[in-house]
């Protein structure tokens, strides 16, 4: 992925709006900074529980933040940490977690471990009084997801997941299009994520196996669907603005069948009582169609991923090239050598628009860890992020069980929590 | 005697100082007639878009946007309108003779 980082204006200039205020019902997470002129002299302390790979790169966002000190890092693989200390050279170095969460300069922690060992680190980082930023999946189960949700209620403290497409500039603008009924009702979001390749990394030693490929073992993951449906669902329930009533699925080891527990690829159908659909699929064989979310509505697609949007009605092309096509087709037609040879470019190609005017620098990750370190200097959680994140984390965690189950499994009522993200606004609007 | 038309005088001037070399000339007059040609090619090329527009039921606006493919098509008809008029005098002087 591009480390490339994006600042605030440039992120609202992209957008074309005046200001963050704007975007309020469709990303009120914005809020996070609202404060940004007031905190401008202050700093936040954080610690990194594990540096490893995605944990270096949420590094180099936060080491070049003047708001932000990296004062601590915990990790047991000592590669791992040599390379942290390169982007954090002053931080103290803990191989125990909790001994870092016991450190009194650590204001908040980014946890980026392995997925089945977030929920004991989030619940003690909790416990000892630190904000907490979580990679996502957030939890190995939903009832884990539910009680960290429930935890960061209770303590009041801050609680962000690494839903970093929340503040991609490009997304943002998308679900301002869609919210406005810019594309009409929106019947369909088509998410995929498709790539070829093993998913590996290189263990130094067979013992190391399941600790560095923790994503290929069902004890520590849950496969793709925890760690790129997460993304992708989250923005099917964005887009639509409610969340679904049931969920089926199917998925299986196809092609590398090399040891690893879990599906080489998976699809999944979310239905909603009200008729509309989020399909989610994820193959590693098979890289032809890369990563998408296809929000359909019926006077317009958009595909975020892409940055751009495409209306279903097409201008026609003026009048007199119209003519003119006419009078080649007349003229060629009875001819058996020639046809129409620049029709197409004239009149029936939908090539789209950019939804910022521009190909996207990068994707959100730096406005998300900007708008953490925000949060931590002021005390104060962003609306909805921390909903957000439960919601995308629940919804790959019931995918997974309805590919396991093979059934068709109903919205785990239990799991609910007192949040309707945009619902009747949307519906207003569209309908 | 003295040619009178300023061409023929010219030529007949070249011949007269041993200059075979033939200049050409773009008289006033031709130019008048050069431009009456390339603005009734405009015109024309406007009254195909303007058909085409009431054809097709488009934009009165696309009589400006369009202007570029109608220039295009203006110069497409100029050059017709050129090659039409040198084979119309090309056999006329074939005959003539």
């Amino acid at each position: 992925m591009e480390n490339a980082t994006i600042n605030r204006r440039e992120f609202l200039r992209g957008l074309g709006i005046a200001g963050a205020g704007v975007l309020a019902a469709t990303s009120p997470w914005l809020s996070a900074f609202s404060e940004v002129k007031e905190t401008a002299k202050e700093r936040c302390r954080l610690g990194i529980i594990g540096p490893g790979s995605r944990g270096q790169f949420l590094m180099n966002f936060i080491a070049t933040n003047p708001k932000a000190e990296i004062v601590a890092i915990a990790d047991i693989y000592e590669p791992s940490i040599n390379a942290a200390l390169k982007i954090a050279p002053d931080a103290k170095v803990y191989r125990d977690y909790r001994q870092l969460l016991a450190d009194k300069n650590v204001e908040a922690v980014v946890v980026a471990t392995p997925l089945n060992t977030h929920y004991g680190i989030v619940m003690d980082a909790f416990d000892a009084g630190k904000h907490v930023y979580c990679e996502k999946t957030i939890g190995y189960t939903m009832e884990q997801c539910y009680n960290m949700y429930m935890r960061h209620l209770e303590t009041g403290l801050l609680f962000f997941s690494g839903q970093q497409r929340l503040f991609d500039p490009r997304y943002i603008k998308a679900m301002d299009m869609v919210h406005k009924g810019t594309f009409g009702k929106v019947s369909a979001v088509e998410a995929y994520w498709n790539r070829n390749g093993d998913w590996r990394r290189e263990v130094p030693s067979p013992d190391l196996e399941r600790f560095i490929n923790w994503r290929l073992y069902r004890e520590s993951s849950r496969g793709l669907m925890s760690e790129l449906g997460c993304h992708q669902l989250q923005v099917g329930t964005w887009a639509l603005g409610k969340l679904p009533d049931r969920v089926m699925g199917h998925g299986g080891i196809t092609f590398w069948k090399d040891g690893r527990e879990v599906h080489d690829n998976v699809h999944c159908i979310y239905g909603y009582d009200t008729g509309e659909t989020i399909t989610y699929g994820s193959v590693i064989s098979n890289k032809f169609y890369g990563l998408e979310e296809k929000i359909m509505g019926n006077l317009g697609t958009v595909e975020p991923e892409n940055g751009k949007y495409f209306f279903e009605e097409i201008a026609p092309a003026p009048a007199f090239l119209q003519m003119l096509n006419k009078w080649e087709n007349d003229l060629f037609e009875e001819l058996p050598f020639a046809g129409t040879s620049w029709a197409p470019e004239t009149a029936n190609v939908n090539k789209g628009e950019f939804l910022l005017g521009e190909r996207p620098k990068a994707d959100g990750t730096s406005l998300l860890t900007e708008a953490f370190v925000e949060a931590v200097i002021t005390g104060k959680q962003p609306e909805r992020i921390a909903e957000e994140g439960y919601y995308a984390s629940l919804l790959c965690l019931w995918g997974f069980e309805a590919i396991e189950s093979g059934a068709i499994l109903p919205f785990p009522e239990q799991y609910k929590i007192d949040y309707a993200p945009y619902g009747t606004k949307r519906q207003d609007i569209v309908s | 005697m003295l040619p009178t038309e300023p061409n023929d005088r010219i030529l007949y001037h070249n011949r007269i100082n041993g200059n075979f070399m033939k200049d050409i000339i773009f008289t006033v007059r031709r130019q008048k007639t050069e431009l009456i040609f390339l603005a009734a090619s405009f015109v024309i090329a406007n009254l195909f878009n303007l058909y085409a527009i009431v054809e097709y039921g488009s934009p009165m606006k696309e009589l400006l946007t369009s202007l570029l493919y109608v220039l295009v098509f203006t110069v497409v008809i100029y050059l017709l309108s050129v090659v039409i008029r040198l084979l119309f005098y090309g056999v006329r002087r074939l005959f003539s003779r």
